[in-house]
């Protein structure tokens, strides 16, 4: 008793994004210990995992995706209220392996990595619908817009590792993205599907 | 010997069709491409069409401009009125400004977009943008008004061809002076 109050102190002095208890410990527990205030850590593995995006351009479906990312995800299936997910995406890194498409996402009226070099996600409530499927509103920072969207996902958790894969729609419009370029969304969808994979492991 | 005859030159004659043919289409192709019901990967091949015979309007219309320097017009039937003589001159000089100013204020619409949207000259090569409108002036308020000189000149140039064909018609039925002949590509001059 007394040890594991140690380790949970040293824990807590050690980790400053998770001040207070062990995260063992937390993940053991069905509910959350007293004075808890987040859920356990998880470490994503990036290899495994991908944020995509998908869209029209001329009437042509697009596909891309982001190859530098990453999550500090705080989540227990039992303990909703204190889970989160914060995700930074380096907006330069966004490929859809076609040219034109690459070049404007690169340029100032789209995602202006010189100007904005990150987009935010984070979650700001998370319930679940049963049978593994959750959902969370959450907001998103795009070109320093912040709108509110909805991730639906569903998730598997195996011992200390979860495979989670979710979708959001975004207004590309909202962000101003591609406001000067095509305002009345005649060449490129207003509406962009964002697809997440995610294969994490919960932190020892 | 003067280069002057009664009828322009074969060269002369096979530009001017061309063109002329071009260039309806264009107004036509551009037309459709820019209408919003097209679906948009039809008007994207239309534009690339459209890109592709502007550049080549604009290759031949210089080649034009130049044989036109080297090479005199027939001479105008000595009926035609000073005032005639005038507006034909008029007219012409009109169709060389703009036959060189649509595709080129085509070219530097595309070049000032806020997008980038590669030229593939009839899918056989990249088509590089004008420079000129790589800095300041590449954005949306120099895009729409280059966009809106470019229909401005589609109209101007409707209204010429009106004009250009009421009155080679005119001398072609009424007057009967030949004038409509010496541009037929298949036709000598005959009503002299």
């Amino acid at each position: 008793m007394i040890r594991s109050r140690l380790v949970s102190a040293v824990v807590g002095l050690a980790c400053v994004t998770a001040p207070v208890a062990g995260p063992a410990a937390l993940a053991q527990a069905a509910t959350p210990a007293p004075g808890a205030s987040t859920a356990p850590a998880w470490v994503v593995d990036a290899p495994a995992s991908r944020i995509a995006f998908t869209t029209t351009w001329a009437g042509q479906k697009v596909v891309g995706q982001f190859s530098a990312w990453s999550a500090d995800i705080r989540f227990d299936p039992a303990n909703l209220a204190r889970s989160r997910a914060v995700v930074t995406i380096t907006t330069a890194s966004a490929r859809t392996g076609q040219k034109d498409p690459d070049a404007n996402l690169q340029d100032k009226d789209w995602f202006n990595p010189k100007s904005f070099p990150a987009a935010r996600f984070e979650t700001v409530a998370i319930r679940s619908l049963g049978g593994g499927r959750f959902e969370a509103d959450s907001r998103v920072t795009i070109r320093g817009v912040t709108a509110p969207a909805v991730l639906a996902f569903t998730l598997t958790i195996k011992g200390a590792s979860a495979q989670m894969a979710g979708t959001a729609t975004l207004d590309r419009l909202a962000f101003g993205l591609g406001s000067e370029s095509d305002p009345k969304a005649e060449w490129v969808d207003r509406q962009v599907r964002v697809d997440v994979t995610l294969k994490a492991t919960r932190k020892p | 010997m003067s280069t002057a005859s009664p009828r322009y030159t074969t060269v002369a004659v096979i530009l001017h069709w061309l063109i002329a043919v071009m260039l309806a289409g264009q107004i036509f192709g551009g037309w459709l491409a820019a209408d919003e019901s097209t679906p948009r990967a039809q008007a994207f091949q239309l534009f690339q069409l459209h890109k592709s015979f502007g550049l080549t309007i604009l290759a031949l219309s210089i080649a034009r401009l130049v044989w036109r320097l080297g090479h005199k017009a027939p001479p105008m039937p000595e009926t035609m009125a000073g005032w005639e003589r005038a507006a034909a001159r008029s007219v012409h000089v009109l169709f060389y400004i703009l036959i060189i100013a649509m595709p080129l204020s085509g070219w530097a619409l595309i070049s000032s977009a806020p997008y980038t949207v590669t030229t593939m000259y009839f899918g056989l090569f990249e088509v590089p943008v004008l420079p000129v409108f790589s800095g300041a002036l590449r954005g949306k308020d120099m895009h729409e008004l280059l966009e809106s000189t470019h229909s401005a000149l589609v109209w101007i140039t409707i209204g010429l061809f009106l004009l250009h064909v009421a009155a080679a018609l005119k001398h072609h039925f009424v007057n009967r002076d030949g004038v409509l002949a010496r541009m037929l590509p298949f036709l000598k001059a005959s009503a002299q």
